[in-house]
Parts: structure tokens; sequence; C-alpha cells
């Protein structure tokens, strides 16, 4: 999972891949995933108006994954392996 | 008697009113020299603590506010306006329960209450505003945004209750929105009687925010920018002082006092015994859009209410009496960092807004308060619109210089799009078809160019590039794309070939320089036929990237990760978890709480362009709104 790019066609409930070969065409366009060694991510993904943003932070290891923390605050979610080849990101609940 | 309070008479006829004849000696509205209220700049722990409040977290609870049609008490609107508040404050770290109260002649409301879990002493100071929103000449159903009355109010409680929790000084405060102003002050009448949540004695004092956010001193020779009024009684006159005190000390605010309480759910405290003030913006006797669907975003200005809200909040956060508040954690706190957001932000209108902020003579150039009313009753009466487009086609195989024929099939699929003749409409199930809406607006080729010469409204170059990216390079003839044609004046479309298998992207009104504005499609994705590809060949990109250039966003909102909580800022389309893709069938069931499941036939879902078929009534509503703000000349001119 670490030091790999992950893939998928733009859109927040598709697992992402490091599978080679092309993408297919998609309204917001390929998103990638990048968990770098030195607990640093960079996301990129469509944006609101389909321009694809860069999203960075920080990312620290939890029981079944990785939690990211976006640097701006945007995003708290957990990156999960459900198969050896499928990344699901799923955002983390709000504390109450 | 002060203007207010006459028309308030005239309106209402409310019982909380009276008309009482004033001595000649008598003081109704004191106005304050800045000079003797100054403390000296202020505590600087108490300063450093107010740069926390931020104006555009403000403006995106105000947006979604406003976006829910109509807060009447007694209506969807406004019970999804608790929900959405209930949600916001949660995420705040806030314990939340509602009051249920009555509304005569209308039915049930809510009150909204909200304080920090754990905290067993008596709350000393509240913090509140009306949540509901009412237009008087349409009645309980229509439009009523209520954006400065009392969506300021509102969006600053949420944004007062953040801080206060972010700098751990919110232990002793109670903050309520209530349900029932508008027809009586019944929220805040039953919520004194009830004593839900707090004890009538042991509270120092009451800071209610109605209408917090317009500039109505605009048209006055010589007025000073902002002003507020700090409305209380002889009972509330020690925190009257102190807030006029802070608003000396900590903010550029114009200080005027009054001591004749009215129009607002102060009153039912002070009718209580209870020390209770009014904070409101100045002149708000001018403000006449309230109460009506004029009452929009366009006409508040986010400093404003910055500035009130730092009064507030210094107030609060320097209240000797106050034991809870520790000033020195609250001054040296590191503020929570945000979680997810809870809803979607509204970069369109927060941009715009923004921008009024930083450059005022975009406010001027609307002219006068009059003139900015004019705009707003223009965002519900919308302009026929025949949107001229110049089409700029880059290639670099030549297989990639498409045809006439496949441009103009592209404006004929975004005049059946925009104008609801789209032959495959009926497709649209069964539980969306009453929210289908028609945005009536038309699209041309553009016939004349920038310098007043013919043209086809396409134009076309060869290009060295492979596959441009999303970084706007097309749209520069520098840079090796095209200039754009005047944007006031013409939609630009630039036709490239896009890199990371992007269909298309667009800049929001006002969400860019004016040279980029525009949308991008790629080549594959445009028009019907010639190069157009399977499944994004029926020329749907273009209707949904046009979308975002009016101002909608994506229905399942911006979240880089799925969730159901974000919105799209209008009312009638489901929340949804994530986008759909291909062809799905109904009913597509993502987030629990939407009984119809996911509206993936809306043209702003991202699914195959042969499954997207409608926008709804209320995205109709917001882009014409958004043209009516941020594109007033664009379509207008039959001659371009």
């Amino acid at each position: 999972m670490i030091g790999r790019t992950w893939r998928r066609p733009s859109g927040g409930a598709r697992p992402f891949t490091s599978a080679a070969g092309p993408m297919t065409l998609s309204r917001g366009g390929t998103e990638t995933l990048s968990l770098q060694p030195d607990g640093r991510f960079v996301m990129r993904a469509a944006g609101p108006d389909d321009r694809p943003r860069d999203i960075v932070g920080s990312w620290r290891a939890v029981d079944d994954g990785a939690e990211l923390q976006s640097d701006d605050g945007s995003l708290r979610a957990v990156a999960r392996l459900t198969a050896e080849d499928q990344l699901f990101v799923t955002p983390v609940e709000p504390k109450k | 008697m002060p203007a207010r309070q006459l028309a308030a008479v005239a309106r209402h006829a409310a019982p909380c009113f009276r008309i009482e004849e004033v001595s000649g000696d008598r003081t109704v509205y004191e106005h304050r020299e800045r000079a003797a209220d100054a403390a000296a700049g202020g505590d600087p722990r108490i300063a450093s603590a107010l740069a926390s409040i931020s104006a555009s977290r403000l403006v995106q609870h105000l947006t979604t506010l406003t976006g829910f049609g109509t807060r009447f008490s007694t209506s969807d609107g406004f019970r999804r306006a608790i929900e959405f508040c209930s949600g916001v404050l949660g995420s705040s770290g806030y314990q939340v329960t509602q009051q249920a109260i009555t509304v005569p002649g209308h039915g049930m409301s809510a009150n909204l209450i909200a304080r920090l879990p754990g905290s067993s002493a008596p709350p000393r100071l509240l913090v509140t505003a009306h949540l509901d929103s009412i237009n008087l000449a349409g009645g309980p159903a229509a439009l009523a945004p209520g954006a400065d009355d009392d969506g300021t109010g509102s969006a600053g409680v949420l944004e007062m209750a953040h801080v206060l929790a972010s700098l751990g000084a919110a232990a002793d405060v109670l903050f309520v929105l209530f349900g029932g102003e508008e027809q009586g002050l019944f929220g805040s009448k039953q919520f004194v009687a009830a004593g839900q949540g707090f004890s009538p004695g042991a509270v120092a004092g009451v800071v209610n925010m109605d209408m917090i956010g317009s500039d109505n001193t605009l048209d006055t020779p010589g007025a000073p920018q902002f002003g507020v009024l700090i409305e209380g009684a002889e009972i509330s006159r020690t925190l009257v002082e102190k807030l006029s005190a802070s608003a000396a000390a900590y903010t550029s605010l114009d200080v005027t006092v009054s001591f004749d309480p009215h129009d607002s759910d102060h009153f039912s405290f002070i009718e209580a015994g209870i020390p209770a003030v009014l904070t409101i913006e100045g002149e708000d006797a001018a403000n006449h859009a309230i109460h009506s669907a004029n009452d929009t975003m366009d006409r508040v200005k986010p400093a404003l209410a910055v500035e009130i809200l730092k009064m507030n909040l210094a107030t609060i956060l320097g209240w000797n009496a106050q034991p809870g508040i520790r000033l020195s954690q609250a001054a040296t706190a590191k503020p929570k960092e945000k979680l997810m957001p809870t809803h979607r932000q509204c970069a369109t209108v927060l941009v715009y807004l923004m921008n009024l902020e930083k450059h005022p003579s975009l406010r001027l150039r609307q002219g006068s308060a009059r003139q900015r009313l004019a705009m707003s009753a223009s965002s519900i009466v919308p302009k026929p619109r025949n949107i001229p487009v110049v089409v700029h086609i880059l290639f670099k195989d030549d297989a990639d210089n498409i045809s006439d024929a496949q441009v103009h099939s592209q404006i004929d699929v975004l005049n059946k799009d925009y104008n609801m003749t789209n032959a495959d409409l009926g497709a649209v199930p069964a539980a969306f078809k009453p929210l289908i809406g028609n945005p009536q607006i038309t699209f041309h080729l553009a016939k004349v160019d920038q310098t007043g010469a013919p043209t086809s409204g396409i134009t076309r170059k060869k290009v060295s590039v492979n596959a441009w990216g999303a970084d706007d390079k097309m749209k520069s003839t520098t840079a090796g794309g095209v200039d754009a044609w005047d944007p006031n004046r013409y939609l630009n479309v630039w036709v490239c070939r896009l890199g990371d298998n992007l269909l298309g992207y667009a800049q929001f009104p006002d969400g860019g320089p004016l040279e980029t504005d525009g949308v991008v499609i790629t080549t594959p994705g445009f028009g019907v036929g010639g190069t157009a590809a399977s499944p994004f060949d029926l020329g749907r990109t273009a209707t949904h990237e046009i979308g975002h250039y009016l101002g909608l966003f994506h229905v399942f909102g911006n979240s880089a990760v799925p969730n159901c909580t974000d919105s799209d800022e209008v009312s009638d389309t489901p929340n949804q978890l994530g986008p759909n893709f291909g062809r799905p069938s109904f009913p597509t069931m993502s987030c629990p709480s939407e009984p119809n499941g996911d509206m993936f036939c809306n043209y702003m879902d991202y699914v195959d362009d042969v499954a997207m078929m409608m926008f709804s009534k209320q995205q109709v509503s917001r882009m014409q709104a958004s043209m009516a703000v941020s594109r007033p000349n664009l379509g207008v001119d039959p001659s371009v």
C-alpha cells in the first residue's frame, strides 16, 4: 500500500487500484493517491468544477489501514486494502 | 417612534409592540462616539482569539441556510435547516436538543438548543438567533431565503459556537436557534417559559443576533462603512455597555445604542426579567429586502457580520464575572483541526462574496443599494437568455479538427437539454418527474466577433500539444492555445484533447480570472458524431460543464471521499453518497435518508451521457440567480 501510486476513475465510491494499463474516460478524469514512505500523501481528485486538484497531507498507520489527514482539513479518511489490489478510502466520522 | 418600530407595527400588528408617545427630551437612539468607549486597544489575548472567526465558514453556512427555499417555521425547509445546524453544532462538539414549539395558526415548529456535554452548572450566557424565515407577501410556501433575516444571525451562532468550543471557552454558554420568530417571537417565548436547559436567575446576559450582515448605509453620504445597533433595556444596560466597549476596542463598528427593545427574540427575555440585548446591523429599517424573496446572499456583506461577531465574541471572552471562560486558554489554545466538512462548500457564492470583500469596486459597480435590490429581484425573475457561444477548436491531428456539423450538433443538444425538449426526458423515473426544471436558456454560435465582424462562432488552431492539462493553457495564445473572447458577452468553449482521461472542466461564476472564464471539453466528449466516442457521445459533457459554469455543483457533493452529509446547495436533489457511473437503474439507494435514492439521471452526476436527462427546479433557480449576479450581460444582446 505504501510507496505505490493508486488510481481510479474519478469518484469517491470506487476503489483505487495499482494495476497498470489504460484508464477509461471519466467526467472528473483519473484520480490518484500516493502514500509516501515519509508519512505524507498526495491525492489528486476531481474538484467541484471537475478540474483536478491536489490534496496533500499526512498519513499514519491504524489497525486496518492508513488514516489520512489533509493539511487543509478538508479530508480525513481511512485507506483500507480490501483485496490484494483494491484500496478503499472512506471518511472518518466527525468526533461528537 | 423609530422607523423600524413604525414599520413593524404597520406590517405585523404584532402583540409585543406598543405605540408610545416619546417625550421631547428622551433619547431613543444614542450614537456612541468611539473615543468615549475606547479601551486602549483592548486585551491583546482577546484580539488574538478573535482572529479565529472565519468569514468563509460563515458564508458557507449561510449559503446552505439560504438554499432551503424557505425556512418558514413549519416548513420542510425549516426542518432541514434544523438538521443542518444540528450537524454543524454536533461537529463542533455540542450536545444538541430540540424543543417542540407551537406556532399558532400554523402548527408545530422547534427550537434548537446546543451546549457542551458535561456542563453541569447552569449557563450564564446565551447566544441566540432565529432560524426561521418568511415571505410575507407570498405565504408559507413562497421563496424566503432569509439571507440577512436571519440567516446571518443563525450562521453567526454556528460560528460563535465553533470558535468558543475551539478556544475551550464554551462551557458556560448556551446556544439557541429559535423557530416561530416571524410569527410573533413564539420560539423564544416558549423557550423562556419552559426554562429548558437554563435557569433564568443564573443568566448574566443574552446576546441575540438578528440581521447582522446588510450594509444599509451605502447610500448615505459620509456614513461610516459599518454600523451596529445594540438594543436592550435598562435591565440589560451592563451588557449593552460591555458590547459597546468591545465594539470600540476590537472593531471598526459605528455604534448606536437603544433601550427600547422590540421586534426580536431579546424582547422575550427582557419581558421575563432576563438581561438580553439585540445586536443588529445599522440602519436596518433601510433593508427593504427582508421578509421577501429578495433577502438573498448578494445583499450580505460578510465583513460586517464578522465585525459584529467580533464585538459579541470579545464581550463573552472578556466577561469578568464569567468564571467558566478561561481567557488565558482561550487566547493561547490552538483551534481544533477541522474534521470532515459536514456540507458542501459553495465556492461560487463564496468566491463572489469574497471578491466583494477584496474589491469594493465590484459592489460599487452594482451601484446603489436600490440597484442591488433590483439585482436581487432579477435573480428570481429570470431574463430571457440566448447565449452566444464561441467554440475554439485546438487540434494536433487533423482528425481532431472537428466539423462544423459536430459543433452544431453540440449546440442542438444544449438547446434541448436547457429547454426540456430532450427526447429522453420521458425516461426520468416517476419519482423525480415532478422535480424536473426548465432552465429556458438557449445557445447559439456567435454571429459577430469582438470587433463586430460576422463570424461562424468557431475558431480553429493547429497545435503541437498531444494532451492538455487542466491548467488553462489552452485559454492563452501565448501558452499555445487561444485567448478567450470577451467572457462578459460570450460563452467560450475550448475543445481539445485533455490528459488524465478528463472529459472536461469548467470555471464557476466569479471562480477565477475573467480571461479563463468558460468551459473546456475533450475532443472525444464533444457533440454528436465525428470524434465523439461512446459512452460520452451525446453531447452531455458540455451540458454538465455548462451547469458548473452557471453555478451548479455535483449532486453528490464535493468531498473527495463518499459521504451523505454534504450538499449541492439546492434543496430538491437528494443527498448522495458519491458519484454514479454508467447507466444506473431506479432506485439507486446510497443514503438511507433519501426515500427515492439518488437522482442519478441528473446532468450533474457522473453517469454516461445516455443516463442523464434532467435538471431539477432548484438547480434552475440557482442557475438563474447565478446569472443575475455574476453574468448579467451574457446572452441578453441579440446582436452578438
